[in-house]
């Protein structure tokens, strides 16, 4: 149990960063006086402001990662592929939800909740590649060795199928992430480099028709990431004013509440997608730092974890997860200052959203079960 | 497994996002701060209105109109707004652009494209724009001077201020695309005249909505102006001059108070304040006949027989001549080998005869009797060669010749110089503001005033006549003042065009001969001759002889007693 704890100690803190980040982001926006409320209307009113919700996320997460921590990891060898049955079901019929509705479809309402299927990709690809490639599939051979087909190909079409669902939700970054899930798993599984350089030339040729395949928004966020200012009022405007806010910061930041790029909504998406320019506005270089000093301890904890590991199922789980994290963290933060193009992705803990930490924190659970059967 | 490899890839990745950071926060910071800044600060000016301009009756010289400005928000503003600008305020994309560079301060304020729209065209692109917040049609103020051609050389204009002034004036609140007076009352006080602009400066959030006030200052309008013209006589004195290039200025005698001031050829303020018709304004800049030269304090000529009344007063005053006494003219006077001539042939003539008739001959014996020094003294006490000292700008001082510093340029006085400065003639240079004072002297027997435009800054002093005893005596003064009314009467009298029935007037003329070119003329005189109201200078350039003065004049006093005005 103690053991756990130190994976989900960082977590935690980040998660209240991003709390204090999504209270600058909405206070102004709640205008009533609250102080002539009754503490129980204080408390519900509380639980019905963005910062409410993302408490009661985090205590449901943090639930779930204890749950789950609490399940031999073994398990979700044989639950994989039935996950990856199940999560193309949820793709397709967000697909379909799509077409009917004519319109962008991420969530699925369910019940009182939204829960986002593209989050759940993330982790479900994680397990169906550790599975694909734990060796120990075929009886222990020690230097079983996959061919071109088996051991690219193969798992290349089972990973793209979901990718191309996600991608035409539209949510390219959630695709995105899933395919380098996927690229890391095959690294660290030895994948030799010229099949590397193969697969880029390949990348090269079929890119023209991904390019088509992309929405026309999507194409416009790229073209922008090449440069801001050919659309400083649209497609620009985010990258212009988080790099603003981001920069604005300084050494020290302006202070708590006073980030006036986040606080008069210069910045879009500011408790979302943009949170972390939000805390760099308030918090400075300085503020920054620490943050991505914690990421960074998240990750090497994790991939701690897979070194220690003696199990290849497990190791491909623990690899899988920090990339998924690692991904996630950098794109997000490379494109709050302009140096990746903007795709919609969540800062992991940080970003207001259910979805994306119920599945971080079960993630964190599936880590913590393994380093406890080290 | 490359198990480790993954970690030392994101070490990378995350080391990458570091100096990102440190390279936007830390080295770039300060320009992100700026731009955050400029985010969400808003200042919105104001601006105050400019004092006006009236005459001593509180007729309004220069007023503030309103004027339909378009501006256009450059943020918001594409091809399809330029097109609409066009077609509508009729000029080109090019000039659109033209007005919006010379116009801009930051982006994200309205910038002014074109001023003065019509009031039909207001409501057009006001309407048009409804939709539209690219567009804005602004009530501002702008200065219209309703007598235009007649005042423009007393009020000046307002322009923009020029570069030159502005590292000249920054320090004294003047910023660039200011709008500053040029010339005239404009100039000379335009300290009181203009207003103060202030403005808000207001916290928006993304979409530009005010959060909150951070600061207001409340403009200040520019104080109002009474200047001592009399608008009236400044209109008919100007009817009566335009024809010709020159000017008229009219003293109150008793208090130095500037009545009129006209000099033609004029020009439109307006046209000048408003920039707007290039070529008018071009027109203006580059007339040969120097339209923006006010020939009345700001050219100076030879004064010639005007002179004669200082002369005299200096003969009289130094008793080098009786009444008497008379010098005979023959129609010209040999002095050393050179011939110095008459009008005419005079006669027997005394001090009074030869002022009336002008005779030079009498003249030319008188000043070398007095002597050059005692002239030029008298000059000096007649404040020939200095500024009288207007608040008006641009004033020249004449010129006064100097024995002394002649010596210095080891240039010799000759009789003849005598002879040619005792009737006004030579390097002498007086302005007609300078001979208008000259001749308020024996308007109001012996007293020298200063003259002044500016009768009250209102909300401030208001001027007080300078008025100090000239130290001549008195019998000379009013010999030669009779002398003048002689000049009108005497059927012989050079400004004998001046004597009419319900009017006295008593004058002096004179023909200025300026080598090559046409001679100058002048008249100099005041009426009524008992009890003055006005001393007068009229002052023609290049017309030929001082009978086209006498007639201006006499135009000008017929118009002034059809009015009312004496």
């Amino acid at each position: 149990m103690k053991k756990s704890l130190s994976i989900v100690f960082i977590p935690v803190i980040i998660c209240l960063i991003g709390i204090f980040s999504i209270y600058t982001n909405t206070y102004l926006n709640n205008g009533f006086d609250s102080r002539s409320l009754s503490l129980i209307e204080k408390i519900s009113s509380f639980f019905g402001t963005l910062v409410g919700k993302q408490v009661i996320w985090l205590l449901v997460s943090l639930s779930a990662y204890w749950l789950v921590s609490l399940i031999y990891y073994r398990r979700l060898y044989d639950a994989a592929y039935f996950l990856y049955g199940f999560l193309l079901i949820l793709l397709i019929f967000v697909f379909v939800l799509g077409i009917v509705r004519l319109g962008a479809q991420r969530w699925l309402k369910m019940g009182f909740l939204n829960f986002q299927p593209s989050e759940f990709a993330k982790l479900c690809i994680v397990l169906v590649m550790a599975r694909y490639f734990d060796y120990r599939k075929l009886g222990n051979v020690q230097l079983f060795e996959l061919d071109f087909v088996n051991g690219f190909i193969l798992p290349f079409i089972i990973v793209i199928i979901p990718c191309f669902l996600i991608a035409k939700q539209p949510d390219l970054g959630s695709a995105i992430i899933v395919f380098l899930v996927f690229i890391s798993i095959i690294y660290a599984k030895d994948f030799p480099m010229k099949w590397f350089l193969l697969f880029a030339g390949l990348f090269l040729l079929v890119f023209p028709f991904v390019w088509s395949l992309l929405e026309e928004y999507q194409r416009q966020r790229l073209l922008v990431f090449v440069n801001p200012n050919i659309d400083p009022l649209g497609a620009g405007y985010t990258v212009i004013q988080s790099k603003i806010a981001v920069g604005s910061g300084g050494l020290f930041g302006k202070g708590w509440l006073s980030g006036t790029q986040s606080q008069l909504h210069f910045l879009p998406e500011a408790h979302t997608d943009f949170i972390f320019a939000t805390w760099a506005e308030e918090r400075g270089f300085f503020g920054s730092t620490i943050l991505i000093l914690f990421y960074a301890l998240l990750i090497k904890s994790i991939v701690d974890v897979a070194v220690r590991s003696r199990d290849s199922f497990a190791k491909l789980i623990c690899i899988g997860i920090a990339s998924m994290f690692g991904f996630q963290i950098g794109i997000n933060i490379l494109m709050t200052i302009g140096l990746s193009p903007v795709v919609g992705l969540p800062l992991p803990f940080m970003s207001y959203g259910g979805s994306s930490l119920l599945i971080s924190f079960i993630s964190l659970g599936i880590v913590s079960n393994i380093k406890s059967n080290l | 497994m490359r198990t480790r490899n993954v970690y030392l890839i994101f070490l990378g990745i995350f080391s990458f996002i570091a100096l990102g950071l440190f390279y936007v926060q830390v080295i770039k910071g300060n320009y992100y701060s700026r731009l955050s800044y400029s985010n969400y600060i808003r200042v919105f000016p104001e601006e105050g209105i400019r004092g006006r301009i009236f005459d001593k009756d509180n007729r309004l010289i220069a007023d503030n109109q309103v004027s339909f400005d378009c501006y256009v928000n450059l943020r918001q503003a594409d091809e399809k707004v330029m097109s609409f600008l066009s077609l509508h305020l009729g000029i080109s994309r090019a000039e659109i652009r033209k007005n919006i560079k010379r116009n801009l301060k930051t982006r994200d304020l309205p910038v002014l494209v074109y001023k003065g729209l019509t009031k039909e065209k207001a409501f057009l692109i006001k309407e048009h724009a409804l939709n539209n917040s690219a567009v804005i049609v602004k009530l501002n103020h702008s200065r219209f001077y309703p007598y235009a051609e007649s005042t423009s050389h007393v009020t000046g204009y307002l322009s923009q201020i020029s570069k030159s002034l502005i590292t000249k004036l920054k320090d004294y609140g003047y910023s660039t695309q200011d709008v500053i007076g040029y010339g005239g009352v404009e100039q000379a006080i335009d300290k009181f005249l203009r207003s103060e602009s202030g403005g808000s400066q207001i916290q928006v959030d993304a979409r530009g909505r005010q959060i909150a006030l951070l600061g207001f200052k409340a403009a200040k309008d520019g104080l109002d102006v009474k200047l001592t013209l009399d608008i009236k006589m400044q209109v008919a004195a100007f009817n009566a001059l335009k024809k010709y290039k020159g000017s008229i200025v009219i003293l109150e005698p008793d208090t130095g108070k500037v009545l009129t001031m006209v000099s033609s050829p004029g020009f439109d303020a307006n046209i000048l304040t408003q920039g707007k018709d290039i070529q008018k304004i071009s027109q203006i800049l580059t007339d040969k006949n120097a339209r923006l030269l006010n020939r009345a304090i700001s050219a100076s000529y030879p004064p010639a027989s005007t002179f004669k009344l200082v002369v005299g007063t200096c003969a009289l005053d130094n008793n080098k001549i009786s009444l008497e006494e008379t010098f005979n003219c023959t129609g010209s006077l040999k002095i050393g080998n050179r011939n110095f001539n008459c009008a005419g042939v005079h006669g027997v003539q005394n001090l009074e005869d030869a002022i009336a008739n002008s005779c030079n001959v009498f003249f030319y014996n008188l000043g070398l009797r007095v002597g050059a020094r005692a002239i030029i003294e008298a000059a000096h006490r007649f404040r020939f060669g200095e500024r009288t000292g207007i608040d008006l700008p641009y004033e020249v001082s004449g010129f006064l010749p100097s024995l002394l510093s002649n010596k210095l340029l080891f240039k010799k006085w000759y009789p003849g110089d005598t002879a040619n400065i005792s009737i006004g003639q030579g390097e002498l240079l007086v302005s007609p503001l300078q001979a208008a004072r000259m001749v308020s002297i024996f308007a109001n027997n012996g007293k020298l005033v200063k003259p002044y435009i500016i009768e009250e800054i209102l909300g401030m002093d208001k001027t007080s006549p300078n008025v100090t005893k000239l130290d001549f005596g008195n019998a000379a003064i009013l010999t030669v003042r009779s002398a003048m009314r002689r000049a009108v009467t005497d059927p012989t009298g050079t400004a004998r065009v001046l004597n009419m029935k319900n009017l006295s007037v008593a004058g002096k003329t004179g023909t200025a001969q300026v080598g090559s070119k046409r001679s100058h003329g002048w008249i100099v005189g005041f009426a009524p001759y008992d009890k003055p109201k006005i001393a007068f200078c009229v002052f023609l350039e290049n017309v030929g002889s001082s009978y086209w003065a006498t007639q201006v004049a006499h135009q000008m006093l017929v118009s002034f007693l059809k009015e009312g005005l004496l």
